[in-house]
């Protein structure tokens, strides 16, 4: 067990590589370029690239810094859109998406006949700022730069976090969990990683959070009723966030929701992987109970 | 055998040496030495030792030359001691050893019988002359000596140049969409030469024609599958390959070993996965270290 964690660990490390060095700011707004133009599948490894080079390259990427930010904000002021036309459309029409695709961001053939003895043409891929997994990738590259370059941290997050808490209330259609599942499911993942980044932010900035102190609760609430029951690994993030937010004093905001929140459908869910790994989420509830302490 | 373990998996050979070991060794620039090492047949062999990360490994022709080669684990780096390479294949070493193996003797031992054989020859020569020179005989021209091995690769390089024609192949005006992809595919299943001292030229060439493909209009946005995504897409790729140093030249096979231990060790339990995309980024929990940092989730990991 050692062994293997110290040949993983010895391997895993390497230096950066200095031949790259001149090649990294081209890479880099190359990068951007794939990431507002091209398609999701194309964003995605751009994204994975524009990580690591902030990660590797720090001291000469900050020109860089400002551009990806301003994608950031972007791709969240589009969201409703986005949401409107993915989400919010008419069960039939949806219906005939599915019956030739199987359902939109799901995994389709190229060509050939579908599943219902239709032809299908070749997989239709998403633009990059319709995309709800680029937009689930974005907060944690966000963060990444505002830890690596602090100075970006005030002035982009006043403009960031009342996007971010918009995008954290959309809801989607009540058919959407149903009719475009696989869609849905992106979406939330892409709001409970919102969330997470949120509560991030409640360590740093707590006073300028504090307006949205019962929001954040009821967007809780909320994540954890219509999350599916086999996104575990969603609602698994969802209670961790939870955890982090009932350490502040935004735990006042759930004192409402207590009787709801503690409900055990509502925290692990009905599915059976949920229940399967329960045990692992049995702190949230314990901080919720120490929270009840607190309730006048 | 903990040192055979250690060794197994794929191992990428960058050989210098001479015909007889290319013939052997470098048909296949990326050779399995586990394999070769079970393979002792006429041609040569590989004896592998040393540490988890770096092991030297000596390859033996049937001319008993040799060429000493410092390789990396895993198939990352394997540089060729080129300022080993004259003395080793100049000339057979005389095998004073009673057939040993050159490979079992000390190298302190190895310096000592060249020299005493080196010795012995001029001494030789010399006692000929002499008495050519009492005879009264002009001395005969030396015998033509054995065929020597062709000299080391000339300080030209030839990856450049290799480089470039694929560069040129990438960008030309001609080309179409599918030749792009095959060469750009050519390219992606060769790109552990980017682990090796060719790494400088491979970026001087290929780089531009990357941006230039990236960039430019032959091979604009598609949002359907097709072969103009397929380029982007594996462009991309390789450019994903090597900015990220962590992952670099790790075969599939052993990352998915070290994958599978770590998460079989609980060492990955509290990473989740942030989308169904591998790699994905992660938040990890390393019960060594007792920190969360930002990590990077590979296909066959679970959340």
């Amino acid at each position: 067990m050692v062994w293997c964690g110290l040949v993983w660990r010895g391997v895993g490390w390497q230096p950066n590589n200095e031949t790259l060095k001149p090649y990294v700011t081209t890479c880099l707004q190359l990068c951007m370029k794939v990431l507002s133009e091209d398609n999701e599948e194309n964003a995605l490894v751009a994204l994975r690239i524009i990580f690591d080079l902030h990660k590797n390259f720090r001291p000469r990427l900050e020109r860089e810094v400002q551009p990806f930010l301003d994608f950031v904000k972007s791709i969240y002021t589009s969201l409703a859109a986005t949401v409107q036309e993915v989400l919010n459309q008419p069960a039939t029409t949806a219906a005939v998406q599915g019956g030739v695709k199987a359902e939109p961001g799901a995994m389709a053939p190229a060509s050939g006949v579908g599943a219902a003895g239709k032809t299908t043409g070749p997989v239709k891929l998403l633009r990059s700022s319709g995309s709800f997994k680029v937009l689930t990738e974005c907060p944690l590259i966000t963060m990444l730069l505002f830890q690596l370059y602090p100075r970006y941290f005030n002035p982009n997050m006043r403009a960031l976090v009342p996007l971010m808490m918009q995008a954290l209330q959309l809801q989607a259609h009540v058919n959407a969990s149903t009719v475009v599942r696989v869609r849905f499911t992106e979406f939330l993942a892409c709001q409970v990683k919102t969330l997470s980044f949120l509560t991030y932010l409640l360590r740093g900035s707590f006073d300028s959070m504090k307006p949205y102190e019962s929001t954040i609760a009821d967007c809780v609430i909320r994540l954890l009723r219509i999350c599916p029951d086999e996104a575990v690994s969603t609602r698994k993030e969802i209670l961790v966030a939870t955890r982090h937010i009932l350490a502040t004093d935004f735990r006042k905001a759930f004192f409402p929701h207590v009787d709801v929140f503690l409900q055990q459908s509502t925290l692990i869910g009905q599915g059976r992987q949920a229940h399967e790994v329960r045990v692992a989420w049995l702190a949230v509830p314990c901080c919720m109970f120490r929270c009840v302490g607190h309730v006048p | 055998m903990e040192e055979e373990r250690a060794t197994r998996g794929r191992l990428s050979l960058f050989v210098c040496g001479s015909p007889h070991q290319l013939d052997v060794i470098k048909k296949r620039v990326f050779v399995d030495a586990f394999t070769m090492s079970l393979n002792k047949d006429s041609s040569g062999t590989v004896l592998v030792w040393g540490a988890y990360s770096h092991f030297m490994a000596f390859v033996m022709n049937t001319h008993s030359s040799i060429v000493v080669l410092r390789a990396r684990m895993c198939g990352d780096v394997v540089q060729s001691q080129a300022a080993l390479w004259p003395a080793a294949v100049a000339r057979p070493p005389p095998r004073m050893s009673g057939g040993k193996p050159p490979s079992a003797l000390s190298a302190k031992r190895r310096r000592s019988e060249a020299a005493a054989a080196s010795r012995v020859a001029k001494a030789r020569a010399l006692r000929a002359a002499r008495q050519q020179a009492s005879m009264g005989v002009a001395p005969a021209p030396m015998a033509a000596p054995a065929p020597l091995p062709s000299p080391p690769p000339a300080p030209q390089n030839t990856h450049a140049a290799t480089f470039e024609a694929a560069a040129r192949k990438l960008v030309a005006e001609d080309s179409t969409v599918a030749s792009i992809l095959q060469a750009i595919n050519d390219i992606s299943e060769r790109l552990e030469i980017v682990h090796t001292s060719e790494y400088g030229n491979f970026l001087r060439y290929l780089f531009p024609a990357f941006a230039s493909l990236l960039s430019g209009a032959k091979v604009p946005p598609m949002f359907e599958e097709c072969d103009a995504h397929s380029v982007r897409n594996t462009v991309l790729e390789i450019l994903n390959r090597l900015v990220r140093p962590d992952t670099r030249g790790l075969p599939l096979a052993t990352r998915h070993h070290f994958a599978q231990s770590f998460h079989v060790h609980r060492l990955a339990a509290f990473s989740t996965r942030l989308c169904c995309v591998v790699p994905s980024l992660t938040f990890v929990y390393c019960p060594l270290c007792g920190v969360v940092r930002l990590g990077v989730a590979w296909r066959g990991m679970a959340a």
